[in-house]
């Protein structure tokens, strides 16, 4: 089941902002959702492990550079852009 | 109505080639059809006329020089809102990319730019390709051309709309877990997902990275095959496109005669659930085949009944790892800019996001999270071994399986909206094609007493697109149901 | 707290490094965008590495060759099969929302690197794509800023991150791992290795258990040093901080650290939030790739000699001192000039001197490297003949050093132009030791008397005399003779 404080948290970790309502209405959603997946739990797949054989080969790039695009139309669909820079409001954490 | 709309894509091409009719005027045609038609069936987010004449008069340029025209040149194509078309915007029915305009081409594009196919216009989709029905749109519902009041199906309701009305002979949309199969049958066209990596992803906004595949619509299999022809290939900007894969002649696979082929129908499929008109459709669909030479016989499939799980589980956390860059930071809307940036991130998603959408991204989220990986995304791998296995094992008796696209025909508008699991059911169909990789066809195969169009689909192995045509094409021949659309429209 | 312990427990330092190696590969690790230095905000930057809808990564070959190329000289098995993984969080240097990296099949494992005859495990080494940049206006850094921009020039350059145990007991242990770790990347060619710059990063996870414990203390990370000394610096602060917490009977919590070299303290980076949740999963756009055992050794065929090769073969094949070798091997362009240099002589040890003596004194007064000069190993071998055949004076090719080094006119032309080739006739030489004599009749009698200092004078005057060029050994042994009177 799940309840209104993991929609919460997964929210946050989402970056969702959820209304009271919402909040309440996916952990009803979210849980009837999961009681279809609560089928997979009755089959046991401990002895199985995942097969990581590659079925095809890697795709490489050459280490050259193909191709130059223009600053101008890559910012073009930006927001709030300052000297070429992408403009963001002020960061309140240090991130990773 | 479009009276272009009889023949089909192929044949209006020779048409062109003959120098019989002009891209030019083809396109006026389309224009015209698409501006009395599209009120009330909405396919379209946008059209893109310069971008479709200009395309236009190198064609007829092209014939005035004599040359040979590429396949399927002149044809118009109309474009599912989530592929790219470069000058274009490219919104995926989402208000968090309402103005975002596309900087690039995507691969196919470049594919239908050098085939000489004027593009339109942008399709309707569910938001993020997330949905079975187009209503999850954030901008429009469009409606099935066999019943306004009823659903497309999704979530390439837009491009199945626009082929099933005759606005356009051919479209592409994007299947995930059926999101053009679905609508192919829900619309009386023809819809074919391709094998995973047959045709590259490279400017297809990414809902779930190993299942999505650009799919085309048309009305009959010859256009099909054709327009498969046009968009398949490696690409080295697809690090999942097949790389080393033989060419095709797909047109050279119709009209064989497929005595003999072994057709396998998956009983889990033909169990509960199933509308009666859908199961007798599919059962004379059968005997079609057996009278056809082809011999057909039951294949259980045990795993099918865990695949929804494992998709929603799948593709959820794969969707909720590729919407993670929707921020509003280099692109799109942006709310709360004078705030701090948290408070930018969680209200430029929270409202740029529809429902649907955020609540994938949450169960998608919540799969990915701490202490649940291996319940949820590690066991739903798993599963989704358990189910490609399935196919293989059947693959080893049989050429191609058998069943129907959907469970029923289509449904009102506003009917399951309000129940996300009974939406995702009615996957149950279409779902394992995409776990499995493996392609798959939906093709006409009757109507129910309401005079809904029924699909059917044919499932292959690995790269036999080839045999799937073929098959389609005799069932096809045998039945007449090929370019199908609406009587009720012709009076409109 | 008084009183309370009659002796003070002694604790052991505990410390691993996390040092991330920016790879020189021209283009960026899963697009075709250069990752050369110093252009504007945003020219290097594409679809992809800027996380567009629709855009899909392709793996850089060379990328995944230089981290090979590392894992081996770091004595690292290389996975068979390994894969690329998504790192996911929230940060506006972070286009996509994730971070492709390698979660549980790294490329490299189960290595180690040697200092002072200790082996240091290394417990993996992996390739991930570097994030941009963050400038923050309205203040000096984050805190206090009004808003803040973006540059993606850096998203998506190649990483290697490596990760060693916490085997380190020192400050002093970590410094020499993270230059040694420097040295190998540099003669690897995988990267330039530079601390200020940022194209090499180290972190430091420190702890401090009581001595004889088994038991692992709480760590923190330290972030934020930015020359080798800083790291040493950081280590050292925060082991005291954390001896004086424990012993004051508080806790250490596991956190991040920034180091500020201008405080010379370490600060908490401990924001509101909670610690990250990435829900690392397989990057659905890549395939496993396949390392093949072949591949592998083709690789290790054409691996560049490592620094502790060098450092043997300096001693044994030049016979220098391992003090000399050392300083060639760390100084590595003066080092690979040596090496072309002895294809022109064999006074090895007077090319040592030169390279580590009045070379790099030049280069440090002028903020010089090397490779911006014309000096040419040929010339500066050459050199070293002429001092040695006595066709100069040490004192004169000192003299002629900047000219060889900034015109890289060769050495004998240089001195014929001067008019500088040293000067051996004794005849002439006597000549000019006697009129200094008799110029300076005053000090001759000084000198007589007992005033024996007064010798270098003299020399000093006949040299002035002839311009330098009079051989001193020569004009040393006339002048005494003709000082004895």
């Amino acid at each position: 089941m799940i309840t209104e404080e993991t929609v919460l948290h997964v929210a946050k970790l989402a970056r969702l902002e959820l209304t009271p309502e919402e909040t309440h209405r996916y952990a009803q959603e979210l849980s009837k959702i999961l009681h279809l997946v609560d089928e997979l739990a009755d089959l046991d797949l401990s002895s199985s492990t995942l097969e990581l054989v590659p079925e095809h080969p890697t795709l490489f790039r050459e280490d050259k550079q193909t191709w130059n695009f223009d600053r101008q139309d890559l910012l073009s669909n930006t927001p709030e852009e300052e000297n070429g820079f992408f403009r963001v409001p002020k960061i309140l954490d240090e991130g990773n | 109505m479009n009276e272009q709309s009889q023949e089909g894509a192929l044949a209006l091409h020779q048409r062109i080639q003959a120098g019989e009719l002009s891209a030019l005027e083809v396109l006026d045609n389309t224009f015209a059809t698409i501006e009395k038609l599209d009120p009330q069936i909405e396919a379209f987010n946008c059209l893109t006329k310069d971008f479709a004449y200009k395309t236009a008069e190198e064609v007829d340029k092209a014939i005035k020089a004599g040359q040979r025209l590429p396949l399927l040149a002149g044809v118009p194509l109309a474009l599912k809102d989530n592929i790219h078309l470069k000058g274009v915007k490219t919104t995926c029915s989402s208000k968090i990319l309402e103005n975002y305009v596309a900087p690039f081409n995507a691969t196919v594009t470049n594919k239908l730019c050098e085939h000489m196919i004027p593009v339109v216009g942008k399709t309707n989709l569910d938001e993020f390709a997330m949905g079975s029905s187009t209503e999850n749109s954030a901008f429009r519902k469009t409606k099935n051309p066999w019943d306004l009041s009823r659903v497309p199906g999704g979530s390439s309701g837009g491009s199945a709309a626009a082929v099933a009305s005759g606005q356009t002979f051919i479209s592409l949309g994007s299947d995930t877990g059926g999101s053009v199969r679905q609508p192919a049958a829900l619309c009386g066209t023809v819809g074919l997902k391709p094998t995973y990596g047959l045709v590259s992803r490279y400017g297809l906004v990414a809902f779930a990275s190993s299942l999505d595949q650009i799919s085309p619509f048309a009305s009959n299999v010859q256009d099909i095959a054709a327009v498969l022809q046009v968009i398949s290939g490696a690409d080295p900007l697809d690090s999942t496109s097949l790389q080393n894969v033989p060419p095709m002649d797909y047109l050279a696979s119709l009209d064989k005669p497929i005595e003999g082929l072994k057709v396998g129908y998956i009983t889990e499929l033909l169990e509960a659930g199933l509308q009666p008109d859908t199961k007798a459709a599919i059962e004379s669909a059968m005997k079609t085949f057996e009278s056809l030479g082809a011999k057909v016989e039951p294949v259980s499939l045990p795993n099918l009944r865990y695949a929804i799980a494992s998709y929603y589980i799948i593709a959820t956390a794969e969707a909720s790892s590729n919407l993670a860059r929707y921020d509003g930071v280099r692109y799109g809307s942006r709310l709360n800019a004078d705030k701090d940036i948290l408070q930018m991130y969680l209200s430029t998603r929270a409202q740029g996001f529809g429902d649907e959408v955020k609540r994938r991204i949450m169960l998608g989220t919540f799969s990915l999270s701490s202490g649940y990986y291996e319940a949820y995304y590690g066991k739903a791998q798993k599963v989704r071994q358990l189910i490609t296995n399935d196919f293989k094992n059947a693959f080893n008796q049989f050429d191609l399986l058998l069943g129907p696209t959907s469970p029923t025909t289509a449904f009102k508008i506003g009917e399951k909206s309000s129940d996300p699991v009974e939406m995702y059911l009615s996957d149950i169909a279409t779902i394992p094609v995409n776990l499995a990789g493996i392609p798959a066809i939906s093709i006409p195969c009757g109507f129910d007493q309401q005079h809904l169009p029924i699909g059917l689909q044919l499932i292959g192995p690995h790269l036999s697109e080839a045999v799937l045509l073929q098959a389609a094409s005799a069932f096809e021949s045998k039945t007449s149901l090929k370019n199908l659309h609406p009587q009720t429209l012709a009076s409109v | 707290m008084a009183g309370a312990l009659t002796t003070q427990t002694q604790y052991e330092t505990v410390i691993g490094l996390e040092v991330h190696v920016q790879l020189k590969t021209q283009t960026k690790l899963f697009c075709a965008c250069s990752t050369q230095f110093g252009v504007e905000q945003n020219q290097n930057t594409c679809p992809i590495c800027l996380g567009m809808p629709g855009v899909l990564p392709v793996l850089n070959r060379q990328a995944v060759e230089y981290g090979i190329l590392a894992g081996l000289a770091l004595n690292c098995g290389i996975a068979l099969i390994t894969k690329f993984d998504r790192k996911q969080y929230f940060y506006p240097d972070l286009p996509k929302g994730y971070q492709i990296s390698q979660y549980d099949l790294p490329v490299c494992h189960d290595g180690y690197l040697e200092i002072m005859g200790q082996k240091i495990r290394i417990l993996r080494a992996h390739l991930e794509e570097d994030a941009g940049k963050l400038v923050h206006a309205g203040a000096a850094g984050l805190a206090g800023s009004t808003h803040s921009l973006v540059d993606l020039n850096r998203a998506g350059v190649p990483l290697l991150e490596i990760v060693s145990q916490p085997d380190m007991r020192s400050s002093e242990q970590a410094r020499l791992y993270a230059e040694t770790l420097r040295n190998i990347v540099r003669y690897l060619g995988v990267c330039d290795g530079n601390l200020e710059e940022g194209s090499m990063r180290v972190e430091a996870n420190v702890s401090i258990r009581p001595l004889g414990s088994e038991t692992y203390g709480t760590k923190t990370e330290l972030k934020n040093m930015n020359s080798f000394r800083s790291i040493q610096k950081a280590i050292d602060y925060e082991v005291a901080r954390q001896t004086e917490l424990i012993d004051s009977g508080e806790r250490v919590i596991q956190e991040s650290r920034l180091w500020n070299e201008a405080t010379g303290t370490t600060a908490s980076m401990r924001s509101k939030e909670e610690a990250h949740d990435y829900r690392y999963f397989p990057d659905p756009d890549l395939r496993p790739l396949e390392i093949s055992p072949e591949w592998v050794e083709r690789i290790r065929q054409a691996m560049p000699e490592l620094p502790l090769q060098r450092l043997n073969r300096l001693q044994e094949e030049f016979g220098l001192s391992e003090y000399d070798a050392s300083v060639l091997v760390e100084l590595k362009e003066l080092g690979d000039f040596f090496d072309e240099a002895v294809e022109h002589t064999s006074h090895y040890k007077a090319l040592t001197n030169w390279l580590m003596g009045d070379i790099t004194a030049y280069l440090k007064n002028n903020h010089k490297n090397l490779e911006d000069t014309r000096l040419t190993p040929k010339n500066l071998a050459l050199m070293v003949q002429m001092v040695d055949s006595n066709q100069i004076s040490s004192a004169i090719a000192k003299k002629i050093l900047p000219d060889l080094i900034e015109t890289g006119t060769a050495p004998d032309m240089l001195v014929k132009e001067k008019g500088l080739i040293q000067n051996s006739d004794e005849s002439q030489i006597q000549q000019i030791c006697q009129q200094v004599i008799v110029e300076n009749a005053e000090e001759v009698a000084a000198f007589r008397s007992g005033k024996e200092k007064l010798f270098g004078f003299f020399v000093g005057q006949v040299m002035k005399a002839s311009r330098g060029t009079a051989n001193p050994e020569v004009v040393n042994r006339l002048m005494r003779e003709l000082l004895k009177g």
